[in-house]
């Protein structure tokens, strides 16, 4: 029955000053009450483990300085993302303006080096991202069986996760996204951050911001955006993304109970 | 425009008599001519009728490939199917969760008949339309707190003007209404008068309810009569517009998709007016059949696409 007792005695160390005094309550705590009497359950490590536990009970008590560094890690990281993100929009729009200057003058620039000297993502760095993605989902779905049913697949969709899908607008309230295709880059609460391709051929006249791909951000809200899913070699399933209702962060969605509502801000 | 009442002959799982289809078939080509181009066939099912809840193939006694391949020379015209469950008893409600399931019908509306299965249906079922009885007299008041319960989970109220047309018995002469016809017109008056107030001209969906070809209307002439019943007229071409079709995209959402997240199907994206990617094809047809072979050349398309 002996132990450190090492909680009790962080709390005692509150009122009392004196160690001694402390272990004197500690050892005649349950003396005389029914307690001592009664027989229960003693958690007592074992001799071999004993120095592991002691370090755990050490690292909960000083739990308060152990969480900084991880706060303080997590804040880096969101704002080196959110500095990388500003900087790519900020080169992908001076690039943009080059290259329509450039038209105007009617000189020939290529796109490529254009590409690499203002650092824009180039959108097959990130087909290796949508491989792995592809790969996550036919886990995620078609492990067990290789034709389950819809109300087994819908649910896990919506808690899927779309980090590095291959994402088109198929409807949208903002009519200049319509048609846009890329693979997202972060799914974050009210956007997808998707890297579009560089377009070279099209019916219609290409813009210069098209010709250079990049980084795009497309609005959830009131936004349908569409994927599929190969199953075998040559069968695949469509999904859509109802984007106003996808409006919550990745982490929140896996854990969200979906409810039905009005359907009028979906399209 | 949408008409989401056309009466189906039948109550029961009995087919109907040949001049009865006869009767519908006139009923859709003059409702198309009069410009409803998204008709839903209504299957109204009393209470004391039991669903065969076993078999999902005999839940819906609407040929509906066979009326779609009937009308395929209306390339316009588009037919969904509907049941409207009457309710008077709150216990007996779970049927409609299992209709839900099946996907049998693109829409799923309720008759509440008392103020509980009204709260019933407005609280807690996954539904797309309530549609209170016009013709008898109503045993609650209907609030606004309730519709606008229904109207906030996107069930919208329907309005149905048979009663102000044919009366209870069908199209008959003024003359020869009778007496408890004109009390059903009264009724009707009353009635929409509760619902338009309840509603605050909200979420309404005007539908023709029309059994037979002459009780179709114009829906101006509608506008009209109900212009004079309060309906505030600033929006109230949405009840043959907006809200059926936003009747129908919840029907469709429902059945193919995990609480309106994420859909099934979806990518023929060529309709020419917004929400209508999701009523291409039949709902029961996606779920069967979900995938989709992959198209000689779609990968090079893709690619140029990309391009």
């Amino acid at each position: 029955m002996h132990t450190d007792y090492p909680v009790e005695k962080h709390l005692l160390s509150r009122s009392y000053t004196s160690e001694a005094q402390i272990l004197q309550i500690l050892e005649t705590r349950y003396a005389g009450s029914e307690a001592a009497a009664q027989p229960f359950l003693a958690l007592v490590p074992t001799s071999s483990e004993s120095a592991p536990i002691k370090e755990k009970t050490e690292t909960t008590l000083n739990r308060n300085e152990a969480r900084k560094p991880a706060g303080a890690r997590k804040l880096n990281v969101r704002r080196d993302m959110r500095v990388y993100i500003k900087r790519t929009l900020s080169n992908q729009r001076a690039a943009v303006s080059k290259l329509r200057q450039c038209q105007k003058k009617g000189e020939q620039i290529s796109i490529e080096n254009l590409l690499s000297s203002f650092k824009i993502p180039k959108y097959d760095e990130y087909i290796q991202l949508n491989e792995l993605w592809k790969k996550y989902m036919s886990e995620l779905l078609f492990l067990e069986q290789k034709n389950p049913d819809l109300t087994l697949l819908l649910p896990r969709l919506s808690s899927a996760d779309y980090n590095g899908c291959l994402l088109t607008v198929l409807e949208s309230r903002d009519m200049n996204i319509i048609g846009i295709t890329g693979i997202v880059l972060f799914d974050a609460q009210h956007l997808f951050i998707v890297v579009t391709p560089q377009k070279k051929h099209s019916d219609r006249n290409i813009s210069a911001a098209e010709q250079l791909g990049g980084l795009r951000f497309l609005r959830k809200k009131g936004t349908l955006f569409g994927f599929s899913l190969a199953v075998d070699e040559n069968e695949y399933i469509d999904f859509t993304i109802m984007g106003s209702r996808f409006e919550l962060r990745a982490v929140d969605r896996t854990a969200k109970k979906f409810k039905s509502h009005k359907v009028e801000d979906i399209y | 425009m949408y008409d989401l009442n056309v009466v189906w002959p039948s109550q029961e799982y009995t087919a109907p008599t040949p001049a009865q289809l006869e009767n519908l078939y006139n009923t859709i080509s003059m409702l198309h001519s009069f410009g409803y181009n998204y008709l839903a066939i209504n299957f109204i099912v009393p209470e004391s009728v039991k669903l065969p809840q076993s078999k999902a193939q005999a839940l819906n006694p609407i040929p509906m490939a066979d009326l779609r391949h009937r009308f395929r020379g209306f390339p316009k015209l588009r037919l969904f199917s509907r049941i409207t469950l009457v309710l008077s008893d709150p216990a007996k409600c779970q049927s409609v969760l299992k209709i839900n399931n099946t996907g049998a019908f693109d829409i799923v509306a309720v008759q509440p008949m008392t103020e509980k299965s009204l709260q019933l249906t407005t609280a807690n079922l996954d539904i797309d339309l309530i549609s209170l009885p016009m013709a008898t007299r109503w045993p609650f008041f209907l609030k606004h707190k309730t519709v606008g319960q229904a109207l906030s989970k996107g069930i919208k109220f329907e309005l149905c003007y048979s009663g102000l047309i044919g009366g209870p018995a069908g199209y008959q002469s003024a003359s020869a209404l009778g007496v408890t016809g004109k009390i059903s017109r009264k009724q009707f008056l009353s009635n929409s008068l509760q619902l338009i107030r309840a509603s605050r001209s909200q979420g309404l969906v005007l539908s023709s309810g029309a059994a037979e070809p002459m009780n179709v209307r114009n829906h101006v002439d509608i506008l009209a009569i109900f212009s004079q019943l309060d309906l505030r007229t600033s929006n109230c071409k949405e009840g043959f517009m907006k809200n059926p079709e936003a009747v129908l995209i919840k029907g469709r959402l429902r059945i193919t998709s995990n609480k309106q997240t994420v859909m099934l199907g979806g990518h023929s994206a060529d309709g020419e007016t917004r929400g209508s990617i999701m009523l291409e094809g039949e709902a029961s047809n996606a779920l069967k059949s979900y995938k989709r072979k992959r198209e000689d050349g779609e990968e090079n398309a893709k690619k140029q696409n990309l391009q």
